[in-house]
């Protein structure tokens, strides 16, 4: 699985909707149920993920699919 | 409701950009009134906006006239809104742009003395409004001052919204009428990412809030670094021993996690960093008033049990609903419907809850509601709504659907259909099509075991 296909099924996960309903370009408050409350699942899904926690600029820095993927390629 | 406006702080609206003094706000407030004239004792008025200055002047104005302002969610959808309004029989409702006649009906009056009416639930079918006396109003403010202290109220940041209880009157009618300021500020994440910058700016003395904003701000936002902040609360969602230590670090101060329900006009107890370390589920002792559990129908003053409380800060009842009044409602004790336990100091420690309300994020939803609209679906044969444990916002709205025949719904078209009917916080969030519902062994519904039926499978 690529880094991607991982930030999809973590957006997914933390949006509580099924893979296929998250677009490529998905972006925060583009999608009905990326939310505040969201977003923090995403944040801590993430931080599960890496094994370690988010500073607060990379934190910041998530707005999109493609910015969760390009942090999980690091 | 009689406020001395002449000794309030200011309100700094950040959300419109305006700031009104005591004067500045008094006149807004004589203003307003003067366009609620002739509105009879027992009048309701609802104010459907919120979150502004202009909600301030708004409320006041009403409470000036010896009505009751009953406050709604603003982001209820407009079908909610006049259900609501019908229900309550409001003589006026007071929107954004201005003032409109009700429906008001005879014979539909609040109870005597009413001054405030929240709405906790039940916008699509029959609303449960609590209504919260001038006397019982009073009497908390003053209760929460004392614990808190005026000097600590002196700069308030309110995090919450004008609709909710905790924020209402904890959070921004308590430092007013201690002469404090208040900010109001714009909410979610917005409100997690400046947060620190904004107890800075404006110098934050004191703030309540739920915990799932600091699930967000301890990610998103630098601590601040101006050590104004005295006082934190945080309350009306469980608030772990962890999160309540990291929250205290941020914050530089002694931070509360508070005990408090709409029904006993927001908080009731707390317990506080600078008396002991965070523990979990422990919120202190009650200030004004006690704590009891029920043991066997009685109240017990020690042991545990549902939690009950008597305070001279109860709610009157229910708007209209004298049968779900008398439920919780008896001997001057207030069965809150909470499970824990009092010790021999008289200090609550909650350990989880006897209702099947879901609490999301310090928001509560009644299960019941949202079956009885997902069954008004023609594609819905039955529906089971149920809390999912969630670690941001404590529970989330889950529910069982079993599909009518031949129905192809899915879960992103039947949530389409919810918002269009439904306030966002309480639309279901996680969707599980089953065939059945699950039962139990004598063949009833319970949210429990469909709960964990369904969380054990996925």
């Amino acid at each position: 699985m690529n880094a991607h296909q991982t930030a999809t099924q973590i957006l997914a996960g933390a949006l509580m909707i099924d893979a296929s309903a998250v677009p490529p370009d998905a972006r925060l408050g583009r999608i009905e149920q990326w939310d505040s409350l969201a977003h923090a699942r995403l944040l801590l899904a993430l931080e599960e993920k890496l094994g370690r926690q988010l500073s607060t600029d990379e934190a910041v820095a998530i707005e999109s699919l493609d910015d969760i993927a390009s942090l999980l390629a690091r | 409701m009689k406020l001395a406006i002449e000794r309030f702080g200011t309100i700094h609206d950040l959300v419109t950009g305006v700031a009104w003094d005591a004067a500045r706000l008094a006149a807004e407030v004589e203003r307003r009134a003067a366009n609620l004239k002739n509105l009879r004792p027992g009048a309701i008025v609802a104010i459907t906006h919120g979150g502004t200055a202009a909600f301030f002047a708004d409320l006041f104005a009403v409470w000036s006239t010896g009505a009751a302002a009953a406050c709604l969610d603003p982001a209820l959808t407009a079908g909610e809104r006049d259900n609501v309004i019908r229900f309550c029989g409001a003589a006026i409702v007071l929107g954004e742009d201005g003032a409109t006649a009700g429906p008001r009906t005879n014979g539909n009056d609040a109870p005597e003395d009413a001054a405030l009416i929240l709405f906790t639930s039940g916008t699509t079918g029959a609303p449960k409004g609590v209504v919260l006396s001038s006397r019982a109003l009073a009497a908390r403010l003053e209760l929460n001052r004392r614990a808190i202290g005026d000097a600590t109220l002196a700069r308030a940041l309110v995090t919450l919204p004008t609709h909710f209880g905790h924020g209402l009157i904890g959070n921004a009618l308590t430092p007013l009428t201690a002469g404090g300021d208040i900010a109001l500020v714009p909410r979610g994440l917005t409100l997690a990412q400046q947060l620190g910058t904004l107890v800075d700016r404006h110098r934050i003395t004191f703030m309540s809030s739920v915990p799932s904003l600091w699930q967000m701000a301890l990610r998103l936002s630098p601590p601040p670094s101006q050590h104004t902040l005295q006082r934190v609360h945080v309350g009306s969602a469980p608030l772990s021993a962890t999160t309540w230590q990291r929250i205290a670090e941020w914050c530089g101060c002694p931070v509360v996690n508070c005990y408090g329900i709409t029904e006993t006009t927001n908080w009731i107890a707390g317990a506080s960093t600078a008396e002991r370390p965070p523990n979990d589920g422990f919120v202190g002792k009650p200030w004004g008033g006690r704590a009891g559990v029920v043991v066997n129908g009685k109240i017990e003053p020690m042991g545990s049990g549902e939690v009950a409380i008597q305070s001279p800060a109860l709610m009157s009842g229910y708007l209209h609903r004298a049968d779900l009044t008398d439920a919780v409602l008896k001997d001057g004790w207030y069965r809150t419907g909470d499970l824990g336990e009092v010790n021999k100091r008289g200090e609550i420690r909650l350990t989880g809850r006897a209702k099947d309300e879901i609490n999301r994020a310090g928001f509560k939803v009644q299960p019941a509601e949202i079956d009885m609209l997902l069954e008004r679906h023609p594609g819905v044969a039955e529906a089971c709504t149920f809390g999912v444990p969630d670690s941001i916002s404590g529970e989330t709205v889950g529910i069982a659907i079993r599909l009518a025949p031949g129905a192809s719904e899915t879960a992103q078209s039947l949530r389409g259909w919810c918002l269009e009917r439904l306030r966002r916080e309480a639309a279901p969030e996680r969707w599980f099509f089953v065939d059945e519902i699950p039962k139990t062994s004598r063949g009833k519904v319970s949210r429990e075991t469909v709960r964990k039926s369904l969380l054990e499978q996925s």
